[in-house]
């Protein structure tokens, strides 16, 4: 069974919505990037932050304040009259909200733990459950628009965003939900970027995925947010695929096993081909690792279908990556711009990876309407996720 | 499709042992609830894991892992789903980062990895060679219910017989969390084994969204079943 996306919020390093991201996403300059200072100022590293100007919550909701919740507003004031017309059509209690998030509001855990260290009590504008909680992201959502239907938020790092879509659809597909608010909203923070950096996964360039000079990944932050329903429309979310790879904590398994596994399962929830899929969306983080393991799953299902990453236009938005990617897809599929996005990295390909169809400037014009997109998300644990994307036939 | 879905087994562990056998008889119907005091937490063993990864794992993880451990049988822990509930995560490693951070001090690599919130279905995955579904889900006190939902959704798929749900949720205390509840009992894990119903009975899709509106939590339900049905463990 298909759901379709009736509307989509979007927000990243590339901007706040469709046409400031679109304009991004194909023009000849990449977004700047910031560098951010790691490991007590003794190092920086490039970093994509959202520069558009957040919002706070409406009053009745100031509880909730963190960024990473005004992060989600900014996509929810994007779908605002769709969700709306959900609520109002299916009844509140039918509609459900179920998001990915890996940080929710950390940020405002770290601005207040000194006063806690100091005082014994953290800052008293600050509220465990509505803002450092992972829950509070889709309690915040759900009180935002009314809803009272299944909230709750999915949490397994870099794979939360594309797990909660598949949520979000089985919900629908059994009957639980008529319609689900669903996507990812992260937030750039002083300890992932850290923890990263003690990793050695970060780049102090942009980064530069399946380029033998790749050396590291940029955290990015924002968030994109879907009105998935039962209603038929053009574009949807046809399934998904997951598994873990039992491997290993903080490294993917290097034959990309877990991978392919997720990828297989993705095409056979959604029934159909590998050949059939005219795009993927790789995870494409651009540290060794991943990339390695991500190349050569995808080598050995789909030899011969384009395919790019976007994280060196985004940064890697971690429990929203999921979302946002699949909301960069969507404009492809939806036909709002005639071109795939390109992959941007410096031309060098690893020798010692295989060969896969990385899109190039000419290649990314679109000759004829796409049909199948797949999207990769892959995480720490070895948590993996993948899902189709299609559009229908009209 | 609503297939309803039943509970075969389930374990619990918290704090301390003394407070797992009050909260066991209390939900078996031997005593009625006990008044759970804060106390140190004792970690449970959790030989069954590998020791070069047993030694890496968080407190929390082995609560986990423990009652994991209890109800599931050696045979299926390669090949279950497991559907992962916790409120707050791994909060005890968090603050050791938020520390380190405080302190200009360099973080630890492992901490960060352990601090996923999924981190215990991560190490439960690589002790059993698990490729299955796992998912981690937060949602306040509504988390069992949700997780609930989930196990359910997950039941539906003709391909999946059997899947464990499993809660857990670190003592707060006097830190940055506020759910003074949680403090008496927790560290906790519960683990509840789901398959589907193919009698009269079972737990429907109507049950489903009625737990989740009134905010079920694990011990209710386990009372409950446990009152309608009898003693299963």
């Amino acid at each position: 069974m298909y759901c379709y996306i009736a509307d989509m919020g979007l927000i990243s390093a590339l901007g706040n919505g469709a046409t400031e991201t679109i304009t991004a996403l194909h023009a000849d300059d990449l977004p700047v990037g910031q560098m951010w200072p790691v490991a007590g100022g003794t190092d920086a590293v490039m970093v994509q932050p959202v520069t558009t100007p957040l919002l706070a919550p409406p009053v009745h909701l100031a509880s909730y304040d963190c960024r990473n919740n005004r992060l989600a507003l900014c996509a929810a004031r994007q779908i605002e009259s769709t969700a709306a017309a959900a609520v109002n059509t299916y009844g509140p209690s039918r509609v459900g909200v179920v998001v990915g998030s890996s940080t929710s509001g950390l940020d405002a855990t770290l601005a207040g733990f000194p006063t806690y260290k100091e005082t014994g009590t953290m800052p008293a504008n600050f509220h465990f459950q509505h803002q450092h909680s992972m829950g509070g992201l889709s309690d915040f959502i759900a009180r935002f628009f009314g809803i009272t239907g299944p909230t709750y938020t999915v949490s397994t790092a870099c794979s939360s965003a594309a797990k909660a879509m598949i949520s979000a659809h089985r919900l629908i597909k059994y009957g639980i939900c008529d319609a689900v608010i669903t996507g990812g909203v992260d937030t750039l923070c002083n300890l992932t970027v850290n923890g990263f950096h003690a990793l050695g996964q970060l780049g102090r360039r942009r980064s530069n995925p399946m380029s033998r000079n790749r050396a590291g990944l940029n955290i990015g932050e924002g968030g994109a947010l879907f009105v998935l329903t039962k209603q038929e429309g053009t574009c949807f979310l046809a399934g998904g695929g997951e598994s873990m790879d039992g491997y290993h904590m903080s490294s993917p398994h290097p034959q990309g096993d877990g991978a392919e596994l997720a990828m297989r399962r993705a095409l056979s929830d959604a029934h159909i081909t590998a050949t059939a899929v005219s795009y993927i969306n790789l995870h494409g983080t651009g540290t060794k690792a991943n990339d390695a393991a991500e190349s050569r799953a995808v080598s050995r299902l789909f030899p011969d279908t384009p395919c790019s990453s976007t994280k060196p236009l985004t940064g890697h938005c971690l429990g929203a990556s999921g979302a946002v990617e699949a909301g960069l897809c969507l404009f492809a599929l939806q036909g709002d711009t005639c071109r795939l996005v390109q992959h941007h990295y410096d031309g060098q390909l690893d020798p010692d990876l295989p060969t896969l169809h990385l899109n190039t400037p000419t290649s990314c014009a679109l000759s004829a309407p796409l049909r199948w997109i797949v999207s990769n998300s892959f995480a720490f644990g070895g948590s993996n996720c993948t899902i189709v994307l299609g559009r229908s036939n009209q | 499709m609503n297939t309803p879905i039943h509970m075969t087994r389930w374990g619990i562990r918290l704090a301390t042992p003394a407070a797992t056998q009050d909260m066991q008889a209390w939900i078996d119907g031997h005593s009625p609830l006990p008044s759970f005091q804060p106390c140190p937490p004792a970690p449970p063993l959790i030989d069954e894991m590998p020791a070069a990864l047993r030694r890496r794992t968080t407190r929390l993880t082995r609560y986990v892992a423990r009652v994991f451990y209890d109800i599931v049988p050696p045979d299926a822990q390669p090949i279950i789903p497991i559907i992962y509930v916790s409120a707050n995560g791994e909060l005890a490693v968090l603050e050791k980062l938020l520390d380190a951070l405080y302190t200009d001090s360099s973080l630890s690599p492992m901490d960060f990895c352990n601090s996923v919130h999924h981190t215990a279905t991560g190490y439960l995955s690589i002790a059993a060679a698990n490729h299955e579904i796992s998912r981690t889900i937060s949602a306040g006190n509504r988390g069992f219910a949700a997780g609930l939902l989930e196990i359910w959704c997950l039941l539906q798929q003709p391909d999946i017989p059997q899947a464990v749900l499993i809660t857990a949720d670190e003592a707060q205390g006097a830190s940055i969390g506020d759910d003074a509840w949680a403090d008496a009992i927790a560290p906790y894990a519960t683990a509840l084994l789901f398959e589907r119903h193919s009698g009269v009975g079972g737990i429907d899709a109507h049950t489903i969204r009625s737990n989740f509106r009134h905010h079920m939590s694990v011990f209710t339900f386990l009372k409950t079943h446990t009152e309608a049905i009898g003693p299963l463990r």
